[in-house]
C-alpha cells in the first residue's frame, strides 16, 4: 500500500530525473571552442596538483634533509619557524572553477584527448637535455629527452590543449629556447622561454 | 591543510636549496617569509595559490634567488588580485592567470573588464590570451582589443583566434606592420574590420561593413 504523499514524491523525483536526463542529451550550449578551453583550464587545474604531489615529494624528502643538516649541526632552520601574516583585505571574488579533480572529469567525458607534441632541440654537444616547462611544473627530471642518431635531442609528451611555456635545459646548467616557436621574454628570472599554444584536435 | 604543509616544506625545500649552494642569507630568510605569507594570504582568501606555487618552482627551476622569486611571486600574486576585483564577483582560474598575463603587458582594467562583459557567458581567458599575443607581436592594444571584440561578437572558435595568432606572425615575418596584418586577417576572417586607432572598445557590431576583401 502507498503511503500519503508518496506519490507525488514519486512523481517529482521521476521529474526532476527526467529534466537531468533531458539537460544531459541535449546538444552543448558551448562551440568546439569552449570544449577545448574546458580542457586549457583543466590544464591549469591539475598542474598545481602534480605541483603540490611532486613538491610534497620533494620537500618531504628536502625537509629530512634540513632536518639532518641542522640536528648536525645543533641548529635550526630559521625557515621551519612560523611566519607572521599579513592582513589583507578579502577580494570579493568567487572561483567559478571546480577542483582540479571535478575538471579532469569533465574533459575525459568530453572525450578532449591529450595530443602528442615532441620537442626537438639539435644541440650536438649536450650530454643531457630536459625540457623543462610549466606543463611539468618546471622539473629538472621530469621530461629527459634522448639523442637519436641524428644527434637531434627529442622527447614527446602528452599534452592536452592549452598554452604553455617552456625552455631547454643543456647539461642541467644552460638554458635554451626553442628557436621554432615564440619566444616568452622572461622578466621575473631573465631566461627567455618559449611559447607552446595547442588547439584542440581537427 | 595539506595545501598549507605542502607550502610550507616547499619553502623548507627553497632553503634547503639555497642552503646547498650558498649560506642562507637574512634576506633569504626574509625573501622566503614573504612568500609563505603571499601563499597563505591567497589560501585564506579562497585565491588560486597553485598559481604561486608554479612561479615559485619555476624561480627555483631556474636557478632564481630567493629574494628575486619573492619579487616574482608577490607581482603575480598583485596582478592575480587584481585580475580578481576587476572582473569580480566571479572569475575562473583561467581568466586569473590569463587576465594576469594581460595586465603585464600593459592591458588596462577596464579592457580586461569589457572584454570580459562581452564575452557574456563563455570563458573570457582565450580572448585575454589572444589580446596578450597580439599585443606581444607588436599589435597596439587598440587594435588588439578591437579584434577581439570584434571575434567575440562572431563568436569565433578557440582553433581560429590561435590560427590567426599564427597567420599574423607568418605576416609580420614576411614584412607587413603587425596592425596592417591583424587588419587584413581579421578581413579575410569576419569580412569586415574597420583598422584605425580607437580610444575604447567598442561595443559588439561596431565597427564592420568596410570589407577591403571578400571572405575565402
Amino acid at each position: 500500500m502507498t503511503e500519503p504523499g508518496h506519490d507525488s514524491e514519486a512523481h517529482m523525483i521521476e521529474t526532476r530525473l527526467a529534466s537531468a536526463l533531458a539537460a544531459m542529451r541535449a546538444p552543448p550550449v558551448i562551440d568546439r571552442g569552449a570544449a577545448a578551453r574546458i580542457a586549457a583550464q583543466a590544464v591549469l587545474a591539475n598542474a598545481p596538483s602534480r605541483s603540490a604531489n611532486r613538491w610534497g615529494m620533494r620537500a618531504a624528502a628536502a625537509l629530512a634533509v634540513v632536518t639532518l643538516g641542522a640536528l648536525a649541526m645543533g641548529t635550526r632552520n630559521p625557515a621551519g619557524t612560523s611566519t607572521r601574516t599579513v592582513p589583507v583585505a578579502a577580494a570579493p571574488v568567487m572561483l567559478q572553477s571546480a577542483p582540479s579533480a571535478a575538471s579532469t572529469r569533465l574533459v575525459a567525458r568530453s572525450g578532449i584527448a591529450a595530443r602528442p607534441i615532441m620537442f626537438e632541440l639539435d644541440a650536438p654537444g649536450a650530454r643531457t637535455v630536459q625540457v623543462i616547462g610549466d606543463f611539468n611544473d618546471w622539473s629538472r627530471n621530469a621530461s629527459s629527452m634522448q639523442r637519436g642518431t641524428d644527434g637531434r635531442w627529442r622527447v614527446t609528451t602528452l599534452l592536452p590543449p592549452g598554452r604553455y611555456v617552456y625552455a631547454f635545459l643543456i647539461d642541467g646548467e644552460r638554458f635554451q629556447r626553442d628557436l621554432r616557436r615564440d619566444p616568452i621574454e622572461d622578466r621575473d628570472f631573465g631566461v627567455t622561454g618559449s611559447e607552446l599554444v595547442i588547439g584542440e584536435a581537427p | 591543510m595539506i595545501r598549507r604543509v605542502v607550502t610550507a616544506v616547499a619553502v623548507i625545500a627553497l632553503a634547503a636549496t639555497s642552503r646547498a649552494q650558498a649560506p642562507l642569507t637574512e634576506s633569504d630568510r626574509a625573501a622566503q617569509q614573504r612568500i609563505e605569507t603571499l601563499v597563505r594570504d591567497f589560501e585564506r582568501r579562497g585565491l588560486p595559490a597553485d598559481l604561486l606555487r608554479a612561479k615559485i618552482a619555476e624561480g627555483t627551476a631556474k636557478g632564481a634567488s630567493q629574494p628575486r622569486i619573492a619579487d616574482a611571486v608577490a607581482l603575480l600574486a598583485l596582478r592575480v588580485d587584481s585580475v580578481a576585483r576587476i572582473l569580480a564577483p566571479s572569475v575562473t582560474v583561467p581568466e586569473l592567470h590569463a587576465g594576469a598575463e594581460a595586465l603585464s603587458v600593459g592591458v588596462s582594467a577596464p579592457a580586461l573588464r569589457s572584454l570580459r562583459l562581452a564575452a557574456g557567458r563563455r570563458p573570457a581567458d582565450p580572448y585575454f590570451l589572444f589580446v596578450v599575443r597580439m599585443v606581444r607581436r607588436g599589435v597596439t592594444q587598440d587594435q588588439a582589443l578591437r579584434a577581439a571584440r570584434s571575434l567575440i561578437s562572431r563568436q569565433v572558435a578557440t582553433n581560429t583566434l590561435l590560427a590567426l595568432a599564427d597567420d599574423l606572425a607568418r605576416d609580420v615575418a614576411g614584412g607587413m606592420s603587425p596592425d596592417a596584418a591583424l587588419s587584413d586577417r581579421m578581413t579575410r576572417l569576419v569580412g569586415g574590420f574597420v583598422p584605425g586607432a580607437v580610444s575604447g572598445i567598442e561595443p559588439p557590431g561596431v565597427g564592420g561593413g568596410q570589407s577591403t576583401r571578400s571572405k575565402p
